[in-house]
C-alpha cells in the first residue's frame, strides 16, 4: 500500500482556489501542514507510557526521522496495531466474565433469610406524642418505616416526617465522631477536633465530678420534650441524687400553651386528645391538626373517619376553621375565616359571649370576662351559626386550638369544651407524662436567666438546636458560650455543637432502645433495627452517665424501667417479647370523664390579655408554624422533605413568607420580591414574599426550620431564617412588625447566606453557562422559587371534581354526568367558561375492543385503586411514601425550577371560587392510572411499556432508550423522565454515599439517566403477595397487597386490591355512585377512579 | 474532466456487497458467541473452596435444601453461610488443608467469597420459591449439580429460555416431592401425575420491577 503524503498546503495565489480545513488553517498554513504531518497529535498520548508504544514510536522515529515527524506520534501503525489490540482484548475479555461474588454470613444470624424483608416494630417520638411504626428491614438494613395498625396514634397510618425518617438516619452528614472544642477568647468552644468516646467518657466523668458538688447546683439538663418513661426515670434519679440540678426542656414547636392553658382550666397539667371521629361539629381556631400539630396522623384517621361516605345517605362532620394562614386543615374546611392570629381570641370570646347569651351555655365565672368581647371585624354569621352549631351539637362537638395560640385562649376553650359536655365524648383529657414539662419556652427562658445569672457552670444539652431555633431575645448563643462547659448531644454537627465544648454524636431513633409514650399514655418500646451506623449514644445513656451510671447500655436501661412498671417482675420476658411483637407495651391510660373547669381562674387569665394593636400594612403581624416539611429545622438536610412540596403553595426548596393580595398590593408587593421583616428592638429578616389566596390580611406567615447554614450538604444555605424575629413571650406570632423591600445592594449582601445552585448532590452535572448561579431573576431581582405547580386552575375541565353534600344527595352521579355548574375562577375580572362538573363518558370506542377484556382481564387479577378525594387531607405522607419505596430520587431546586421534578405521585391543587382572597381548595392525588388503553404504550418504539394481563402498565427499565413519547402522550402527564443521573451528583454513582446505597430498597431497580418511569402500583409488592400465595398453595385473598401510598395513607382514603373479586374493598368503592374516571372522555379506561370531593358547608352560612 | 479512473466503477458494486455480507457475518457473530448459550452455558469458574457437590450430594445424599435452606421460602436461594459447613466440619476432616478457607472464615466471621455461577442482571428479579411452588425441579436449570466437582452453568439462564418455559411450563415439571431428586426423569412420574396448571408470568412485570 502505497504511502499518502500528507496534505499540503499551498499559499494562496492570487485567484487561485485554495481549499482549507479550518479557519486555522487558512490563516497559517504552514502551522498546519505541521499538524498534518502528526495524525493523532493527541489521544494516544498515554500509550506513550507503554513499552509497546515506545518501540512502535522508535520504530517510526527510525524511518522517518528524516521528515522530522513529532515525537507524540504513534503513526498509523501505530494506531492499527493498538485497535487490533484492543480489538482482540476486547473479545477476550468479553469471553471471560466478569467475576461476581456472593458472601454469605460466616455465623448467621437468627431469623434473617436473604432475599426477605422483616418487620420490627418500634415507636418514633413525635414532640410530645409518639408514633407507633413498623419498620421494613432487609437483612439488617432498614428500608421503609410503616404506621403499626395496633398503635392508637397510628392506626396503620403515618405522616411524611415519619416516612422520611428513613433518610434521616442514613444522611452521611450525620457526625461520626466525638468532637472536642478548644475554648475561644471571644465566648464558646471552636476548632474543634476529632475524639474517641473514650476520650468524651473521661472528660465527662470530670465534667460530672465539678458538676456534683453542692448538690448539681451548678448543673442544667437541656432537652427536647420527651415522654420516654426511661428518661423520666432518670431525669428524677438524677434529681434525687443531685437535688439543686435543674432539666430544662426546649422545642422550637410545642404544646406548652395547651399544657398551660389546661393548668389553668383544671388545675392540673393535662394533654389534650380529641377524637375526631366522634365529633359531628369541629370548629378549629389556628388549629392545624391535621398538619402539624401534634398527633395529626391520629386526627387524620380520626377525622377522615367522620367524613366517609359510602352513599349519599350517609352524614359527614362539618370542620369550621379560622385561620391566618393556608394549612392543611383549612384546606379541608368546610368554612373558613381568615383571621389574624391575634384576632382569633377576640373571636373565641365573641363566640364564646354568644354560646353563653345566645344558647345558654353556663359559663359561670367566665360570662363576665367574654361579655366585653369585641367582634369588630369577624362576620356575624361566623358567631351565630356557629354557636348554633356547637350548642346543638352537644357532646358531638369540639373546639380545638392551635399550639401558637397563647395559653389562656386554651384555658377558655377548655372551659367550652367543658360546658358543651364534649369532655370524654369528643375530646379526652389525659394526665400529663411529665409534671414537669408544662410550658418549654417558660424552661428555656428560666435557664438562659440562670446562665446570665452566672448560675451554670455545666450545661449538657440532649439533642436538639438551640442556638439555632431558640427565640432571639433569650441570646441563647451568647448564654450557651458564656457556660464553663457544654456538652451537645445531635445527630449533626450543628449551630449549637459547633460552640460547645464536647459534641457526640447521637443514635437515630432507629438504632438505639427506648420507649414512649403516646399522648393517650400508650407506652411502646423503641426497638433498633441497626446498629449504630456512626457510633451514637442514645440520650438516655448520656443521662444514666449523669446519674451515676457508669457504662449504660439503652437496652439494659429500657429493660430496667419496664421491669420496675411491672407487678410481676419475673414476667420481663414474656412482657417484653409481646410488646416488641405488637408494638404496644401498656394500653392506653384512663380519660379523666368529667372536669370542671376552674372557671375564676380563666377569667383571671383572659383578664390578663393585653388589646393588641390594630394591624395595617405599616404593622404587620408574623405568624411562626413548624414548616410542614422540615418542622423546626430538624429534617433540614432530608433532600425528600426539601424538595416535598409545600401542601398550599407548591414551593420547593425554600420557605417564603405567606402575604395576602390585599396587602400585597397595598404595600405594592408581588410574589418573589425579596423583603425584611423587622421587630422593633429584636431584629430583622430577609424573606421573599409569596402572594397566598387565603392568607388574612396584614398577615405574614412564616415557616420554621428554613435557613440554616450547618445544616448538611443538602440543606444549608437553603431558605430563609425566621426564628431572629421570635421571641420568648411572643412564640406563636407577634405584631409590630414592618415590611420593606430590600434594594438592591441588599440583595448582593444576602448572596453568601444563600445557596447558587440547588442541585441535590451536586453542582456539576450542567455546564457553566446554563447554571443559574444567581439566586435572584436578573431583571428583576425577585428571588428565584422552584415550584412544582405553578397553575392554580383546572381550566375549565371536570378534573378534581367538588360538590356539596346537598349536591351531592340530589345528583348522586354528579361527577359522572355534566349537571350542576360551577364557575372557576375567574381572570382579569371577567368569569372564564362555565366548567360542567362531570367527566363524560369517551366518545370513542376502546382501541382494543374487547380482546383485552376476553384474553386476559376477566381472568387474572384485575388490579384497580381509588382516591377518596372526601377524605383525602393532602398531607404528602403518600408521595413521600412512594418515593421511599421505589427509590425515586430528589433531584434539585434547579431541575424542579425546569419541570423535571421525579415523584410518582404527586397532589395537585386547585383553587376554586371567584374570590382570590377566600378560595376554596380541592386537591387530588394523581399517579399513573394505569391507563386500560393506554396511550403511552403504543408509541414506544421499543415496547418498554407493555399492558399486563393484570392490567398493570408495565415499564422495563432496561428496554427504555428515552424517546420521551409515552411521556408526551400521557394525558394525565404522570410519566417521570431520568434526564440526569439524579442519584449521583455526576459520576457513575462512585461519588453516592454509602449510606445513601444502603437506603435503597432492593426489590425496585434503581433507575439511571434516560430512562423513564413512573408509578407501578408497587409491582415489587404485588409480586411479593402473588408470590407468597403461591407458597402456601392458597388463592390471593383481598388486603393481600397493601401498596406504599394507601399504607401511608392516616385517612385511608387510598384503596386498592383485586376488581375482579366483587368483595374487594376497592370494588366496593368503585361502587359508589360519586366514582369518576379522570379525564374519561379521552377513552383511557384508567384502572384508579377517584371518588368525588364532597364537601359539608352550612347552608345558614350562605354561599 | 474525468476525475475518477474506469478501474472505479465496479466500487459501488463492490461495496454494497462487502456492505451487506460483513455486517451479516458480524451479526451472526455476535448473536453466536455473544448470546447466553454459547456465553453463560459452560462457565465453571474456580472457587476458593473446592467444595465438590458429587461428593456431597451425589455420594453422600444430602438434600439440596440442607445447604440452600432458603429456597422454598425466599427468592433467593442462599449460599450456605460457614455455619452450615462448620456443622459437620468441625468434626469430619477437620485438618484438612482444603478446609482451610471455612475454618479460618468461622473463626474470623468473614464471609467466604463464592464466585456466583449462575448470574441474572440486576433488573431481572427471580424468586425461587414462586419456581418450587409451581414444581420446577432443581436440575431443571441447575444441570446435574450431583455430578459436578466444579458448579457449572448448564443452561443458558437468558430471558428468551425463560420465557420458553413460561410460555409452555408442563413439560418442565415435575411433582413437588421429587424437585431435589436430580434422578428424576418424566417417565418416572407416577401413572396419572398430570403437571399442574400453573400460571407463570409472561408480561414485563413477571420479573421486571
Amino acid at each position: 500500500m502505497s504511502r499518502r503524503e500528507p496534505h499540503v498546503f499551498k499559499a494562496p495565489e492570487d485567484g487561485a482556489k485554495v481549499f482549507w480545513k479550518s479557519l486555522e488553517d487558512k490563516a497559517n498554513p504552514a502551522a498546519a501542514q505541521k499538524r498534518a504531518e502528526s495524525e493523532f497529535p493527541l489521544g494516544l498520548e498515554e500509550a506513550k507510557a507503554s513499552s509497546i508504544a515506545s518501540s512502535l514510536v522508535k520504530l517510526r522515529k527510525s524511518k522517518d526521522d528524516a521528515k522530522g515527524v513529532a515525537d507524540a506520534s504513534v503513526g498509523r501503525r501505530g494506531f492499527m496495531f493498538f485497535a487490533g489490540a484492543s480489538a482482540a482484548l476486547f473479545a477476550e475479555g468479553c469471553a471471560r466474565r466478569p467475576v461476581e461474588k456472593i458472601l454469605p454470613y460466616s455465623k448467621a444470624p437468627e431469623h434473617v433469610l436473604p432475599g426477605t424483608t422483616s418487620y420490627y416494630a418500634s415507636v418514633i417520638p413525635q414532640r410530645g406524642d409518639a408514633l407507633g411504626v413498623l419498620v421494613e428491614s432487609h437483612e439488617g438494613r432498614p428500608t421503609k418505616i410503616e404506621g403499626n395498625p395496633a398503635h392508637p396514634s397510628s392506626r396503620g397510618g403515618t405522616d411524611a416526617w415519619t416516612q422520611a425518617a428513613i433518610y434521616d438516619m442514613y444522611d452521611p452528614d450525620r457526625g461520626t465522631t466525638p468532637l472536642k472544642g478548644v475554648r475561644q477568647p471571644q465566648g464558646g468552644f471552636g476548632n474543634h477536633t476529632p475524639a474517641t468516646w473514650a476520650d468524651f467518657d473521661q472528660a465527662f466523668s470530670e465534667i460530672l465530678r465539678t458538676a456534683q458538688t453542692d448538690g448539681g447546683a451548678r448543673l442544667r439538663i437541656l432537652s427536647e420534650s420527651t415522654t420516654s418513661p426511661t428518661f423520666l426515670r432518670l431525669r428524677d434519679a438524677i434529681v434525687a441524687k443531685l437535688p439543686k440540678a435543674q432539666i430544662h426542656f426546649w422545642e422550637a414547636a410545642h404544646d406548652g400553651n395547651a399544657r398551660e392553658g389546661a393548668r389553668t382550666a383544671f388545675g392540673q397539667l393535662l394533654d389534650v386528645v380529641p377524637s375526631y371521629d366522634q365529633a359531628k361539629v369541629i370548629l378549629s381556631l389556628d388549629s392545624d391538626f391535621l398538619g402539624t400539630e401534634t398527633g395529626s396522623t391520629r386526627a387524620s384517621h380520626g377525622f377522615a373517619k367522620g367524613r366517609k361516605l359510602e352513599s349519599s345517605k350517609d352524614d359527614m362532620n362539618r370542620l369550621y376553621v379560622v385561620e391566618p394562614a393556608f394549612t392543611t386543615t383549612g384546606m379541608n374546611a368546610d368554612h373558613r375565616l381568615r383571621l389574624a392570629a391575634q384576632d382569633v381570641e377576640r373571636y373565641l370570646l365573641a363566640l364564646a359571649k354568644e354560646l353563653s347569651t345566645s344558647h345558654k351555655i353556663d359559663l359561670g365565672g367566665v360570662a363576665a370576662a367574654v361579655a366585653k368581647a369585641d367582634a369588630t371585624g369577624i362576620p356575624e354569621k361566623w358567631l351565630k351559626v356557629v354557636a348554633t352549631e356547637l350548642a346543638e351539637a352537644r357532646a358531638r362537638g369540639i373546639i380545638v386550638a392551635g399550639s401558637r395560640q397563647p395559653a389562656r385562649v386554651h384555658a377558655l376553650v377548655h372551659a367550652l369544651n367543658a360546658a358543651l359536655g364534649n369532655v370524654g365524648h369528643t375530646v379526652q383529657y389525659f394526665p400529663a407524662a411529665d409534671p414537669h414539662q408544662a410550658d418549654p419556652t417558660a424552661s428555656l427562658k428560666q435557664l438562659a436567666a440562670d446562665i446570665e445569672k452566672n448560675a451554670v457552670n455545666t450545661l449538657v444539652i440532649l439533642g436538639g438546636n438551640p442556638v439555632y431555633d431558640a427565640p432571639a431575645d433569650l441570646k441563647i448563643a451568647d448564654r450557651i458560650k458564656s457556660v464553663l462547659q457544654t456538652v451537645h448531644l445531635s445527630s449533626h454537627v450543628n449551630e449549637t455543637a459547633e460552640v460547645c465544648g464536647w459534641y457526640v454524636p447521637r443514635a437515630h431513633v432507629l438504632e438505639a432502645w427506648g420507649d414512649h409514650r403516646a399522648v393517650d399514655g400508650t407506652v411502646s418500646i423503641q426497638q433498633p433495627l441497626i446498629a449504630p451506623l456512626f457510633d451514637g449514644r442514645a440520650d438516655i445513656e448520656i443521662l444514666a452517665r449523669i446519674s451515676g451510671d457508669t457504662a449504660p447500655k439503652s437496652f439494659a436501661l429500657v429493660q430496667q424501667t419496664v421491669k420496675g412498671s411491672l407487678s410481676i417482675p419475673a414476667s420481663i420476658t414474656r412482657t417484653w417479647n409481646e410488646a416488641l411483637k405488637s408494638g404496644v407495651l401498656g394500653p392506653a391510660a384512663r380519660p379523666f370523664g368529667q372536669l370542671e373547669a376552674r372557671q375564676t381562674e380563666i377569667a383571671a387569665a383572659l383578664a390578663q390579655a393585653k388589646p393588641a394593636a390594630a394591624l395595617s400594612p405599616q404593622s404587620l403581624e408574623v405568624t411562626f408554624a413548624p414548616c410542614p416539611k422540615l418542622l423546626d429545622g430538624r429534617h433540614a438536610n432530608n433532600p425528600l422533605l426539601l424538595e416535598l412540596p409545600d401542601p398550599v403553595t407548591k414551593v420547593t426548596w425554600d420557605n417564603v413568607a405567606f402575604i395576602s393580595v390585599g396587602t400585597a398590593k397595598a404595600l405594592n408587593v408581588e410574589s418573589g420580591r425579596v423583603v425584611r421583616l423587622s421587630r422593633e428592638g429584636l431584629g430583622s429578616i430577609d424573606i421573599p414574599v409569596w402572594v397566598t389566596p387565603g392568607q388574612a390580611d396584614n398577615s405574614i406567615a412564616l415557616h420554621l426550620g428554613w435557613g440554616r447554614q450547618k445544616a448538611g450538604r443538602y440543606g444549608d444555605k437553603h431558605g430563609f431564617d425566621v426564628n431572629p424575629i421570635r421571641s420568648s413571650d411572643a412564640t406563636g406570632f407577634a405584631g409590630n412588625v414592618t415590611l420593606r423591600v430590600l434594594d438592591t445592594n441588599e440583595l448582593d449582601a444576602m448572596r453568601p447566606r444563600l445557596r447558587k445552585v440547588g442541585m441535590a448532590a451536586g453542582d456539576s452535572l450542567l455546564p457553566a453557562n446554563v447554571r443559574p448561579d444567581d439566586p435572584f431573576e436578573a431583571d428583576t431581582k425577585k428571588y428565584k422559587i422552584s415550584q412544582t405547580q405553578e397553575h392554580d386552575t383546572m381550566e375549565g375541565r371536570p378534573i378534581a371534581i367538588d360538590a356539596t353534600l346537598d349536591q351531592y344527595r340530589k345528583n348522586p352521579v354528579f361527577p359522572q354526568f355534566p349537571d350542576t355548574e360551577r364557575k372557576d375562577r375567574a381572570e382579569n375580572g371577567a368569569a372564564i367558561a362555565v366548567r360542567e362538573t362531570g367527566s363524560p363518558d369517551p366518545h370513542t370506542p376502546p382501541l382494543w375492543g374487547e380482546w383485552k377484556e376476553e384474553k386476559f382481564f376477566k381472568n387474572n387479577h384485575r388490579w384497580g385503586m381509588a382516591f377518596d378525594l372526601t377524605s383525602c387531607t393532602g398531607c404528602n405522607a403518600c408521595v413521600v411514601a412512594c418515593q421511599i419505596e421505589n427509590n425515586v430520587p430528589a433531584v434539585g431546586k434547579e431541575q424542579i425550577w425546569r419541570g423535571r421534578e421525579m415523584y410518582w405521585l404527586r397532589i395537585d391543587r386547585y383553587f376554586v371560587g371567584l374570590d382570590e382572597n377566600d378560595p376554596q381548595i380541592v386537591f387530588q392525588p394523581v399517579a399513573c392510572v394505569q391507563c386500560e388503553e393506554a396511550p403511552c404504550e403504543n408509541v414506544c418504539p421499543v415496547n418498554a411499556t407493555a399492558h399486563s394481563p393484570e392490567g398493570l402498565n408495565d415499564m422495563a427499565y432496561n428496554r427504555c432508550i428515552g424517546t420521551r413519547y409515552c411521556a408526551n402522550n400521557c394525558p394525565y402527564k404522570v410519566r417521570r423522565f431520568n434526564f440526569l443521573n439524579y442519584h449521583t451528583s455526576g459520576g457513575f454513582y462512585d461519588d453516592v454515599p454509602e449510606t445513601e446505597k444502603m437506603r435503597m430498597n432492593p426489590n425496585v431497580t434503581v433507575r439511571m439517566r434516560g430512562v423513564m418511569e413512573k408509578c407501578t402500583y408497587c409491582v415489587q409488592r404485588i409480586q411479593e403477595a402473588k408470590i407468597k400465595a403461591k407458597r402456601e398453595h392458597r388463592p390471593m385473598k383481598d388486603g393481600d397487597v397493601v401498596v406504599a401510598c394507601q399504607q401511608a395513607c392516616a385517612s385511608e382514603c387510598i384503596t386498592f386490591g383485586d376488581l375482579n373479586d366483587p368483595n374487594s374493598k376497592v370494588s366496593k368503592a368503585r361502587a359508589v355512585d360519586r366514582n369518576y374516571r379522570l379525564l374519561s372522555e379521552l377513552g383511557t379506561r384508567p384502572r384508579t377512579t377517584y371518588l368525588g370531593k364532597i364537601r359539608n358547608p352550612n347552608p345558614a352560612m350562605g354561599a | 474532466m474525468q476525475i475518477f479512473p474506469r478501474s472505479l466503477n465496479k466500487l459501488p458494486l463492490l461495496l454494497g456487497g462487502v456492505g451487506t455480507v460483513v455486517p451479516a457475518l458480524l451479526v451472526g457473530a455476535i448473536w453466536y458467541f455473544v448470546t447466553p448459550k454459547n456465553f453463560t452455558v459452560g462457565y465453571a469458574p474456580a472457587q476458593p473452596v473446592p467444595y465438590s457437590h458429587r461428593l456431597h450430594v451425589g455420594q453422600m445424599g444430602m438434600d439440596c435444601r440442607y445447604c440452600h435452606a432458603n429456597v422454598e421460602v425466599a427468592g433467593k436461594a442462599m449460599i450456605p453461610p460457614t455455619q452450615v459447613c462448620m456443622g459437620c466440619h468441625s468434626m469430619v476432616k477437620t485438618d484438612s488443608a482444603r478446609l482451610a478457607p471455612v475454618r479460618s472464615s468461622w473463626e474470623s466471621g468473614k464471609p467466604i467469597e463464592w464466585v456466583q455461577v449462575h448470574k441474572l442482571p440486576d433488573h431481572a428479579y427471580f424468586d425461587h420459591s414462586a419456581h418450587l411452588a409451581a414444581g420446577v425441579g432443581c436440575a431443571t436449570c441447575h444441570g446435574r449439580v450431583d455430578q459436578m466437582d466444579v458448579v457449572r452453568a448448564e443452561q443458558p439462564l437468558g430471558m428468551g429460555w425463560c420465557l420458553d418455559c413460561h410460555r409452555d411450563p408442563k413439560p418442565n415439571l415435575r411433582p413437588k416431592d421429587q424437585i431435589t431428586n436430580m434422578e428424576w426423569k418424566p417417565e418416572m412420574a407416577a401413572a396419572g401425575w398430570t403437571a399442574p396448571d400453573v400460571n407463570p408470568p409472561q408480561h414485563c412485570s413477571g420479573c421486571h420491577r
